[in-house]
């Protein structure tokens, strides 16, 4: 799953300590867990998930500064202690507290980490056959626009199932889809030369 | 994040996938015990520059944005320009040879030469997207920065632009997604007969490439873009 964990605080003891504790817990983070003093030392990467454990204040400062990104990204916050009076702010998802134990602090992160498309996580990813279908055409070379035509749905039906196949298989361009349809088996090749399609 | 006290062979030690950068700035092995900073000094490279790319590239989630853009533009063309030559030299020719090596070990397996076509389609984007940046980008905002130097605005209209470098840099989507997806391909779907050993080599090579695309297109978007609209907006008021 491609989750990325900020700890964005400015005091060194809680960033270092949150990360200590999170990087020691079954949640198998790595390299996904990084620690930041300054929001504007950060860069949001297009396409990821986030999750933000800082200070109100920060995370605004870094909402601002990231407004663009923002749009695109797919993120929750997670109130992490701040300096003034404890004050849960209601557009974070979970909040942790200075005297939470190990295991609190990893069920709020796991809670979260838990809420990224939960259906998904656990269902198989195959196509279905409507799905199967639209991959065919496209992997011929349609456009949207014609896909539509030929399957009597509206493009934004066809848009909505391509979003839903590049999310299943993990590949977005069109020569991959061929490939991916080539290998197995959803577009018959004896029938068409492999020049014209990749 | 690293420092110019620390050594270069302790930051080497600690990642090596920075000496490809080493490289691009001329810095060769064989440093013995200098500090970054006192390599730097020996080799005529701007110390704090270096040391942004290095911790850049070593942090995927750390880019200092307001740092990078004080830097003036020939340096960080100077830059980018390095990095297209590695590619040139190196990852677009190794990757192909090891596809080709993949390939040969497993005769019998007509499906893998769909991998190469994907390939070769990927490679021809990225040549033409390469290309066109080495040919016409790099060279306009160069000389926007000669204008600039110069004092503006510009009134005089010969010297207007035909386009501003947001028509120049179109998106980077479309070569970093293939990349993305041959791995995907590879990892996910391809069940062929072939030496486990070559693949999982060029799946090495695909992910320090993906790295470091990524970190070469952030450059381009997030610094030089936005430097030369700076630059654009002062000289060509309207
Ligand atoms: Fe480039
Ligand atoms: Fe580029």
């Amino acid at each position: 799953m491609n989750i990325r964990i900020l700890i964005i605080h400015q005091s060194a003891i809680i960033a270092e300590g949150l990360q200590r504790l999170l990087q020691n817990s079954s949640l198998q983070l790595h390299d996904h867990l990084r620690m930041f003093a300054d929001p504007a030392d950060i860069t949001i990467h297009n396409g990821s998930n986030y999750i933000f454990i800082t200070t109100p204040a920060l995370f605004q400062n870094l909402y601002n500064l990231h407004l663009i990104n923002f749009a695109e990204a797919n993120y929750r916050f997670i109130e992490c202690i701040s300096e003034t009076a404890i004050e849960r702010d209601n557009s974070c998802f979970e909040a942790i507290y200075l005297n939470d134990t190990q295991n609190q602090v990893i069920e709020k992160v796991r809670n979260t980490i838990n809420s990224f498309n939960p259906e998904k996580n656990n269902a198989i990813s195959s196509l279905t056959e409507r799905e199967t279908e639209v991959l065919k055409l496209v992997s011929l070379g349609n456009a949207s626009k014609e896909i539509a035509d030929k399957l009597n749905i509206s493009t934004h039906t066809v848009i909505t199932h391509r979003k839903n196949i590049t999310e299943k298989l993990g590949i977005k361009s069109i020569s991959g889809l061929t490939v991916y349809a080539i290998l197995n088996k959803i577009i018959d090749t004896d029938e068409l030369s492999i020049d014209d399609l990749i | 994040m690293y420092n110019l006290s620390q050594k270069l062979a302790d930051i080497i030690h600690h990642d090596h996938q920075l000496l490809p950068i080493l490289n691009r700035f001329g810095i060769r092995l064989g440093f013995g015990d200098q500090s970054v900073g006192e390599a730097c000094k020996t080799h005529s490279i701007n110390a704090e520059f270096f040391i942004e790319i290095l911790n850049t590239y070593h942090d995927p989630d750390y880019f200092p944005r307001d740092r990078f853009l004080d830097f003036p533009l020939p340096l960080i063309v100077d830059y980018l320009k390095k990095t297209h030559q590695y590619y040139y030299a190196f990852y677009i020719p190794e990757i192909e040879k090891q596809l080709n090596e993949l390939i040969a070990s497993a005769p019998g397996e007509n499906i893998l030469s769909l991998l190469t076509r994907f390939y070769l389609k990927f490679k021809q984007e990225l040549h033409e997207h390469l290309h066109y940046e080495d040919q016409f980008t790099f060279p306009y905002v160069l000389n926007l920065q000669k204008l600039y130097e110069l004092g503006g605005p510009i009134t005089n209209p010969e010297l207007l632009p035909a386009k501003s470098i947001i028509e120049f840099e179109e998106t980077h989507s479309d070569v970093d997604s293939k990349l993305l997806d041959l791995k995907n391909i590879i990892i996910k779907y391809l069940q062929a007969d072939y030496n486990d050993n070559k693949c999982n080599i060029l799946l090495t090579t695909l992910y320090n490439f993906e790295d470091d695309l990524r970190d070469h297109s952030r450059i381009e978007d997030k610094i030089m873009v936005p430097k030369v609209l700076q630059i654009e907006k002062l000289l060509f008021p309207s």
